[in-house]
């Protein structure tokens, strides 16, 4: 018979083997700064360009180590710090992010500029409405001669579905020497006082069909669940994030997209 | 009150940075466990602990007598569980959960988890609450701003469900199956 001191010994028995994540420190004391705001998630400009270039190239992170900021010496390094990623020492040069503008394309026009077979998106929401397309050329930064160059094409594919909702899917040559992908992307909502960005996080999914790479992050514009069903309808072969920061840091190459 | 925290720790945290971090570090587990408990969302209930510490660093000058800190910090936490809750339904599976929610491989940890996962959000909450927490349905209630009698209500129709989510599955499968019959 379940009684009281039983039920009670099998919740605490559940809750406490819930295992925690690092306590993100850094992020909780950025967000206490600010003044509290509506209970809401920022609606998400995750392409949005260079101004972030922490949230673009990359972006990448794996959780929020504590770190003491003595040790750390400026704005830039603490948010490398924050994001357990090294971002590339040279930014991208205006010659190269001037040249990052996306061209309206149909599936026919698109799979003329780029160098995959592209796979469009299937198992959307159903709410869906509006579909458009677009390509871009991506910024390439080469880790080991620190230059960056400019890139192939990439797809990105837009959607607006109910509620003035709308999100991104990006599709883009598979490349090795990206390393493994990220398990977030941070989005810069807009700076402190003392400079330190404040990022949201989103999960971001990558999943493989040929030679054509797909991601996606979650958001106000598609859940987690909707992006996982879009990958399952498209058989897509799931592209295993990277666990440690020497994974992350493993490929050769930086992408910088814009939309 | 697991969150009994010694009223000069939590004076140290209302003084200085040092005591404020430290007092984040200790709390954090404990938040992020109740709110996994209530979203069953490992990132859903890392965003509700993550707002709901940033809340309490924010809130935590105010507080005059440290004493009351533990239902304090639970009415946050459960508040901003709900909110996140509320904002972003979703459902896991039973692998995701596995995968990154409860490292137990006690399957009684598993079972009461499917049962309390199949509880409305409210009553989810109200057994949190009270089995985990320890709090009597008055402290739900000013925890939660409902009426005392809607949590004893909660109470009773989630003890009830649970008692036989939890009964089933403690049966051997021969008793189950006749049961069915």
């Amino acid at each position: 018979m379940y009684n009281d001191a039983r039920i009670r010994s099998a919740v605490a028995m559940m809750i406490d083997g819930i295992a925690p994540p690092p306590v993100p420190l850094l992020a909780i004391l950025r967000s206490a700064a600010r003044p509290p705001v509506a209970a809401e998630i920022p609606a998400v400009h995750w392409l949005r360009p260079v101004a972030a270039a922490a949230a673009i190239v990359g972006a990448i992170a794996i959780g929020v180590p504590l770190i003491a900021p003595s040790v750390v010496e400026s704005v830039e390094a603490r948010i490398a710090q924050i994001l357990r990623w090294t971002p590339p020492s040279v930014p991208p040069p205006h010659w190269l992010t001037s040249q990052l503008r996306s061209q309206e394309a149909t599936l026919a026009s698109a799979q003329a500029r780029v160098p995959f077979t592209i796979v469009p998106p299937v198992g959307l929401p159903r709410d869906v409405t509006v579909l458009s397309m677009a390509t871009s050329p991506s910024g390439v930064y080469d880790k080991l001669t620190g230059k960056w160059q400019l890139g192939t094409q990439v797809v990105f594919f837009t959607y607006r579905r109910s509620g003035s909702r709308s999100f991104q899917l990006l599709a883009d040559r598979f490349d090795p020497r990206t390393g493994p992908p990220s398990r977030y992307q941070y989005e810069d909502t807009g700076r402190l006082r003392d400079g330190m960005p404040v990022l949201v996080r989103h999960e971001k999914f990558t999943w493989r069909n040929g030679d054509q790479v797909m991601t996606a992050i979650d958001g106000d514009g598609i859940t987690a669940d909707e992006i996982q069903a879009i990958r399952n309808a498209m058989r897509g072969v799931s592209v295993t994030a990277a666990q440690t920061r020497s994974e992350l840091d493993s490929g050769t190459i930086d992408k910088l997209y814009r939309f | 009150m697991r969150l009994a925290l010694h009223a000069d720790f939590i004076k140290s945290a209302q003084a200085g940075e040092d005591g404020l971090e430290r007092l984040i570090t200790v709390v954090w587990p404990e938040f992020y466990r109740i709110a996994f408990a209530i979203l069953h969302d490992a990132g859903l209930a890392e965003d509700a602990a993550q707002e709901a510490c940033a809340a309490m660093a924010r809130s935590l000058p105010t507080l005059r007598n440290s004493h009351v800190f533990g239902s304090w910090s639970y009415k946050i936490i459960v508040n901003h569980a709900l909110t996140v809750a509320r904002r972003r339904p979703r459902t896991q599976t039973l692998d995701v959960m596995i995968d990154h929610g409860i490292h137990d491989d006690r399957s009684d940890a598993l079972d009461t988890y499917h049962a309390i996962a199949a509880l409305p959000l409210e009553q989810r909450a109200a057994v949190v609450l009270h089995y985990y927490v320890g709090l009597k349905s008055s402290e739900i209630a000013a925890a939660t701003g409902l009426p005392a009698s809607t949590i004893r209500f909660h109470l009773m129709l989630a003890r009830r469900a649970l008692r036989k989510t939890l009964e089933l599955d403690a049966q051997p499968p021969f008793e189950k199956v006749l049961s069915d019959v």
